[in-house]
């Protein structure tokens, strides 16, 4: 699926069509969401135990409850939805363009001969849903580009490593 | 990797290897929780084992699980390396990529005939692969497969530079004077530095040979005079220990583009520099040097984190000398800009800065004693408000230009310190920006000058954004 670009800071007219996240990539994100989510608000829950009031205990858990709650409601049907909709990336032999974001748009640029190495990672629920990130190496820290499908992961890995005269191992 | 050297997983030795290197830590840790079991009443009696357990396990499994999930396939052109089995990670290198190679083997790697063997691309940790468990074999050819490589590399290089004619000697860019010395310990306030270490040592050894205390009975029986004394004593040493550190101080470059830095009397030191290495210079001047005319010049190069970020060649001179030096020698780096130096009436916009800056720690302790804070939680607020202050004006007083015509770009903060960096497109690494419901809000430009550093700027045009890239995009199909 691919877009043309329509917001600001836009990159270079000769840029390629901006390719976007995998299908599966919203699925993923609510799950991940989700569970972490629900960790993070058991954690909590079981941190308050220790509270030795016990109305003001129930009263965090309710709190606590509601703000999990609350975020699931924001980023399940919203926050995620934007997050897929808005990163984006462009890779050609000799750069890699990376956007994200729809607030606070954040794009980057990469000559692929800066490009150190390119590192394909799959966690457990990645895996579930057979889908893969990229991590791009640099002098700076890089927004990973994911969740992808293995086919366009390895794709832009070829595209980037193609660069300069590099070619995969 | 494995003993066959058909090479796809780590030597099972490694697992050996691992427990013996391990079985000292292992012993101490099963004993202490012995211990703790037969007396439960030492602290922190059987509860240590919910530290002990996790250790104990954790350093039995690991090297299993690293030997079981890592697959190594090595080729002529490069290196896979595929480690992990929840978490996966594929990287590949390749030969001519790879800058460093380091074979360590410890004791305990010794007595199982493996060894432990690192690969950098860069000198960042995250570009770095380590293959613990590599049998003689398999190091035997991971090395020689670099040694060809860098041969390789090599030959390029030198056929290269076959063609640079004969060298021309050294010619001079600049040479120190006495009096460019002096000025430049002043303005940098390197006496003070200089001077003060001096004193501090001559006070050693006063007291050393007892004569502090008399000293001290001077200091307290006319403490004006001995104040003055001891500021014109820093002062005159400082300047004595800059001219002599500094004696001699010559900038020289050769045909090649090599420049030579070297100063010193008693201890001479010498710096060369490739040219081709210089990513951008520094302009900087603080505000005795611009009531003075003056400004620094220093270098942006790989190694400049030996130096805090540059390299630093030249000490305060005259713009038209430092204007000379660029036109001569680094033309590519000619500051852009309406205004190249400014008026040396815009002291007064940054003695007002200083003012600003230094006014708001007072004022921030003034409102939290008056709300009742106690001094430890106000002058600690103090001084959080003048850091923020600071580095606040600092960074909403630097603006980012970009020249796409002459590939630079330059940062310029007119703050209480004036500064310029201007920086080769060629040697930016990544450019970033955000913007803000549609409006560019902050660009980012990261280089390497030693280590990654990154020029940020708030204020710019919005058509620097599209320069960058687009001169980032066409220096890379160049």
């Amino acid at each position: 699926m691919t877009r043309s670009p329509g917001d600001v800071p836009s990159p270079p007219a000769h840029f390629p069509e901006l390719q976007h996240l995998a299908p599966g990539a919203l699925c993923y994100l609510n799950v991940r969401d989700g569970v972490s989510s629900a960790l993070l608000g058991l954690a909590l829950a079981v941190a308050l135990v220790f509270v030795p009031d016990p109305g003001v205990r129930i009263q965090l858990w309710m709190i606590l409850g509601g703000l999990v709650i609350l975020s699931l409601l924001v980023e399940l049907p919203w926050l995620n939805r934007v997050t897929v909709r808005t990163t984006s990336y462009a890779v050609t032999e000799d750069y890699v363009y990376l956007a994200r974001g729809l607030l606070w748009r954040r794009t980057s640029t990469i000559p692929t001969k800066r490009v150190l190495n390119v590192q394909i990672a799959q966690g457990p629920l990645l895996r579930a849903f057979g889908l893969v990130c990229v991590q791009l190496m640099s002098v700076v820290d890089l927004d990973k580009v994911g969740p992808l499908t293995p086919a366009a992961a390895e794709r832009l890995r070829d595209t980037v490593l193609a660069g300069a005269g590099r070619s995969s191992v | 990797m494995s003993d066959a050297a058909d090479i796809t997983r780590l030597s099972a030795r490694s697992i050996g290897a691992a427990y013996t290197a391990a079985a000292p830590m292992l012993a101490v840790s099963s004993a202490a929780g012995v211990i703790y079991l037969a007396h439960p009443g030492t602290w922190p009696g059987v509860w240590a084992w919910l530290a002990l357990a996790p250790l104990i396990v954790l350093t039995l499994t690991q090297p299993v699980w690293r030997w079981a999930f890592t697959r190594v396939d090595l080729s002529a052109d490069g290196l896979r390396v595929r480690t992990g089995f929840v978490h996966r990670r594929d990287r590949q290198f390749r030969w001519q990529e790879i800058v460093a190679v380091d074979a360590r083997q410890s004791w305990a790697l010794r007595l199982w005939r493996v060894h432990e063997i690192s690969l950098a691309q860069s000198g960042d940790e995250r570009t770095r692969v380590h293959l613990e468990g590599v049998s003689d074999e398999g190091r035997a050819l991971v090395l020689q497969a670099f040694a060809r490589a860098q041969a390789v590399n090599d030959a390029s290089f030198r056929a290269s530079r076959s063609t640079t004619e004969v060298l021309d000697p050294d010619s001079i860019i600049y040479r120190s004077t006495v009096p460019e010395l002096l000025v430049a310990s002043l303005v940098y306030g390197q006496f003070a530095l200089l001077g003060t270490s001096a004193v501090f040592a001559s006070w050693d050894l006063l007291e050393a040979a007892g004569m502090a205390a008399a000293l001290g009975q001077g200091f307290a029986q006319h403490p004006l005079s001995v104040a003055v004394l001891l500021a014109t004593s820093v002062m005159l040493i400082g300047l004595a220990l800059t001219v002599v550190r500094f004696a001699r101080f010559e900038v020289r470059s050769n045909a090649e583009g090599r420049l030579t830095i070297r100063y010193g009397v008693v201890s001479t030191h010498t710096r060369q520099i490739d040219t081709s290495a210089v990513a951008g210079i520094v302009l900087h001047r603080n505000l005795i040097e611009t009531a003075l005319g003056r400004v620094r010049l220093s270098l942006l190069t790989n190694d400049s984190a030996a130096t805090l970020g540059t390299n630093l060649i030249l000490p305060s001179l005259r713009h038209a000398v430092v204007d000379e030096i660029l036109r001569t020698s680094f033309p590519t780096f000619d500051p852009v800009g309406p205004s190249r130096w400014g008026s040396r009436w815009s002291v007064a916009g940054r003695v007002l800065a200083l003012v600003l800056t230094l006014s708001s720690a007072p004022l921030m302790w003034q409102a939290t004693i008056a709300a009742g804070w106690p001094p430890i939680v106000a002058s600690a607020s103090a001084a959080c408000t003048l850091t923020l202050a600071w580095v606040g004006g600092r960074f909403f007083c630097g603006r980012l230009r970009v020249d796409p015509a002459a590939r630079v770009v330059e940062l310029t903060t007119t703050h209480v310190v004036q500064r310029r960096r201007v920086l080769a497109i060629d040697a930016v690494h990544v450019m970033s920006s955000v913007a803000f419901l549609r409006r560019p809000a902050l660009v980012a430009v990261a280089y390497v000058a030693g280590t990654p550093r990154i020029l940020r700027s708030a204020r710019f045009e919005p058509s620097t954004i599209r320069d960058i890239e687009s001169a980032l995009t066409h220096s890379a199909r160049c």
